[in-house]
């Protein structure tokens, strides 16, 4: 994986978690689950995230876009 | 027994409703958006989904601008008292249900706000929008208006009102708790800001269900707080829907049955259950009326009215009638239907009157049933 490849993405709650997961699923190149994160889960108080695999700029564009409440994005 | 109560609460439940229940108490029965383990992520997922075909059958703009509440009254509350602030003026209609009188008229008791009644011509469209547009002030902040009469089935200009409130920006409540699921209602074609309906009548899930689905979700102030799963380092409420009016735990094993209950009815569809409901309505107003029945309800007619009649039958009150087809094993409500404001304008609120309501699993034969007995009855 190159840089870009993979990112989590940390949400308001686990509504957000999971439409954004289902807005990702389908999309060519991108794979994505609903996790918790436990270093946000200490720092935002809830942790639901999405982590995903495969074109992760277009993936946070396209949730931003749906209006998913993005708290922090973290790439690896 | 046959069923005609279905305007308190539809009955039976399709068997997908009685099978999502059985899953979600036997496999998905984790709290949903509390915890970080899979069958709590697998609950939350069944929890969306509901979310997400209110939105769709609703024509909502987003998922999470769809709330769970306990039932209708629930979500009407969330709006009033959410809403409204001190000196703000209220107009409802004069078909409305408890649900929003009582809750209105206590916030006028208390001198917070006040309220007029819009009298609904149900010959004149023209007419209502005049009297409506006559009684709106500067102090205006909501109209609350009824789909659909719970007593009489009467449906009131809908798109009329809700467009002189979206002209004279005012927030428009409508209840649906008759309508859901039996007449079309899409919020992209009607500009209604705050849809309360019951989860568990037209929409056919279980009872402690209800919805409210509304694009201004973060204008109203929180009447009850607690945990949500989320924010929880912060002692305030989040700003964002739905968490912000879901306090505590939502009724997962419930909303996992309304989600059963909404695919049985999204398979239907709402316009071919209302055509289907209507001419069960049509066949009995018409041979109440052959029997000699006082009929409160104008003959049922496309668009005008829901499948709920009004009626008594002479030298019998409405609970009396119902009583007698208890009897002999027919379920009709009697009374007075927690609508005063409707009695009144109807006319029977010294007498109150026996309703039939129709749900997606009557038949026309049990409507002849039905007549035959009231016939026997009559002697």
């Amino acid at each position: 994986m190159t840089s870009g490849q993979q990112a989590t993405v940390v949400v308001s709650s686990i509504t957000y978690a999971i439409k954004g997961q289902n807005i990702l699923t389908g999309q060519r190149g991108i794979t994505a689950w609903v996790d918790r994160d436990q270093e946000a889960y200490g720092q935002y108080g809830c942790g639901y995230c999405i982590r995903i695999r495969g074109d992760c700029r277009r993936a946070v564009a396209l949730l931003e876009e749906h209006r998913v409440k993005i708290k922090e994005v973290f790439y690896a | 027994m046959i069923y005609f109560d279905n305007a308190a609460t539809s009955f039976p439940k399709p068997q997908g409703v009685q099978a999502a229940m059985e899953d979600a108490l036997l496999c998905f029965g984790a709290n949903p958006g509390r915890s970080g383990h899979k069958l709590s992520v697998e609950t939350a997922r069944r929890v969306y989904a509901c979310r997400e075909s209110l939105a769709q059958l609703f024509g909502a703009q987003e998922p999470e601008q769809v709330v769970f509440t306990l039932n209708c009254t629930h979500a009407l509350n969330l709006v009033f008292k959410g809403l409204l602030k001190e000196g703000d003026h209220v107009i409802l209609s004069d078909l409305e249900h408890n649900a929003v009188l009582r809750p209105i008229h206590t916030m006028s008791q208390k001198g917070t706000i006040t309220y007029d009644l819009l009298e609904i011509d149900l010959d004149s469209e023209a007419v209502t929008v005049q009297r409506l547009e006559e009684l709106i002030r500067r102090e205006t902040k909501l109209i609350v208006l009824t789909a659909g009469s719970n007593v009489f089935g009467s449906i009131p200009p809908i798109d009329a009102i809700a467009r002189v409130a979206r002209e004279r920006e005012v927030y428009l409540v409508l209840d649906a708790a008759q309508a859901a699921g039996v007449l079309p209602i899409d919020l992209r074609e009607t500009p209604i800001d705050f849809l309360c309906m019951p989860g568990h009548k037209g929409l056919y899930g279980p009872t402690g269900t209800g919805v409210l689905i509304t694009p201004h979700g973060e204008l109203l102030d929180t009447m009850m707080e607690g945990g949500t799963g989320s924010q929880s380092l912060s002692p305030q409420m989040p700003d964002f829907l739905p968490d912000r009016l879901e306090a505590g735990t939502v009724n997962a094993l419930g909303i996992q049955g309304l989600g059963a209950g909404l695919d049985y009815v999204r398979a239907k569809g709402p316009a071919a259950i209302y055509r289907q409901q209507l001419e069960l309505a049509q066949a009995a107003w018409r041979g109440l009326r052959e029997r000699g029945a006082l009929l409160y309800t104008p003959e049922p007619a496309y668009g005008s009215s829901l499948p709920v009649l009004a009626f008594d039958l002479p030298g019998l009150s409405g609970e009396e009638t119902c009583a007698r087809l208890d009897e002999v094993g027919f379920c009709l409500r009697g009374g007075y239907h927690c609508a005063p404001l409707a009695h009144r304008k109807m006319g029977t609120l010294e007498t109150g009157a026996a309703r039939l309501s129709f749900g997606c699993y009557n038949t026309m034969d049990q409507v002849e049933r039905l007549l035959r007995e009231i016939s026997r009855i009559q002697g």
